[in-house]
């Protein structure tokens, strides 16, 4: 596991490939991102972040179905690899044992 | 107008990784299609280039990886700087020893320090395996500033040639490089 932990897209971007399970692609990820947390996450930001997961092992990525609007090239399609769930588990209890015994008014509240 | 659309999609997409280029060129495709905007180049070129450059300065993100770049950087100068003095010693009036053609031209060749020092230069840099997989775009960016090194040593006109040659050279040093790395291991040892 990289000793210096996930950093914040990381972790988004992980979140995100789970989210969308068999369908996760740079440009999905990058959408779920942006529609989940409001962030405009740059497309290069993106695809480096991926690119850096998948060589620590905690993506992996698959050649999808040729499409006709990507003028019949496939898609790379993610899932996040057991590091990389090991990894996202360690950084979520982190952030977790982080928060705890904050004030109320830092206190995480999930969207509606 | 679909052959132009094709080069400035090419000419884009060199800028990035090759093993990344066709998947991000099709999301690029993909997203402007889905838009409903109309094709524009200029559009497809800056988002293109937009990745390119998270890409380039993912090479810098670590400082290991930056003291590595340093160091190439610093083997590079030092054969820019040492070559020139080594060819420039003993070889003084040497082209009107040779008779023969092929060795005057051999002895002018060797005596053209800037020449022989940024392909010397180039070679090093695309070579040498010092660098890890997501920081060989540093390679070019070295050598960008070598060449540019190059141009401020020996004036415009015969610096443009050493530049592009030292660029000519970085790129025959990767491939002698990529294509040791990609041949199988030998079983025996």
């Amino acid at each position: 596991m990289d000793p210096q932990g996930l950093g914040e897209l990381e972790q988004l971007a992980l979140l995100a490939v789970l989210r969308l399970g068999d369908t996760a692609y740079a440009v999905s990820v990058r959408e779920e991102i942006q529609a989940r947390t409001g962030r405009d996450v740059s497309r290069g930001a993106i695809y480096v972040t991926l690119d850096r997961m998948e060589r620590k092992g905690y993506v992996r990525s698959k050649l999808g179905s040729p499409t006709p609007e990507r003028g019949g090239k496939a898609k790379r399609l993610f899932t996040v690899a057991a590091p990389g769930q090991r990894a996202l588990r360690a950084a979520l209890q982190g952030t977790q044992a982080m928060l705890e015994g904050l004030p109320p008014e830092l206190a995480w509240k999930p969207p509606r | 107008m679909i052959r132009a659309r094709s080069i400035v999609e090419r000419v884009a997409m060199l800028a990035l990784p090759a093993r990344d280029r066709e998947f991000i060129a099709a999301d690029l495709r993909e997203g402007i299609s889905a838009s409903g905007a109309p094709f524009r180049s200029g559009r497809m070129l800056r988002q293109a280039l937009g990745i390119a450059a998270r890409f380039h300065g993912e090479c810098y993100r670590h400082s290991d990886d930056r003291l590595r770049i340093a160091t190439l950087l610093a083997g590079g100068m030092a054969l820019l700087w040492v070559v020139p003095l080594a060819t420039s010693q003993g070889s003084g009036g040497a082209t009107e020893v040779f008779v023969d053609p092929a060795s005057r031209l051999i002895v002018k060749v060797w005596t053209a320090a800037h020449l022989t020092s940024a392909a010397a230069a180039g070679l090093l840099v695309g070579r040498v395996t010092l660098l890890p997989e997501h920081a060989q775009l540093s390679r070019w960016h070295i050598g960008v500033a070598l060449g540019m090194a190059s141009m401020a040593a020996h004036g415009a006109s015969r610096g443009v040639v050493a530049a592009l040659l030292l660029l000519g050279a970085v790129w025959l040093g990767s491939q002698g490089r990529r294509a040791v790395e990609s041949s199988p291991t030998d079983p025996v040892t």
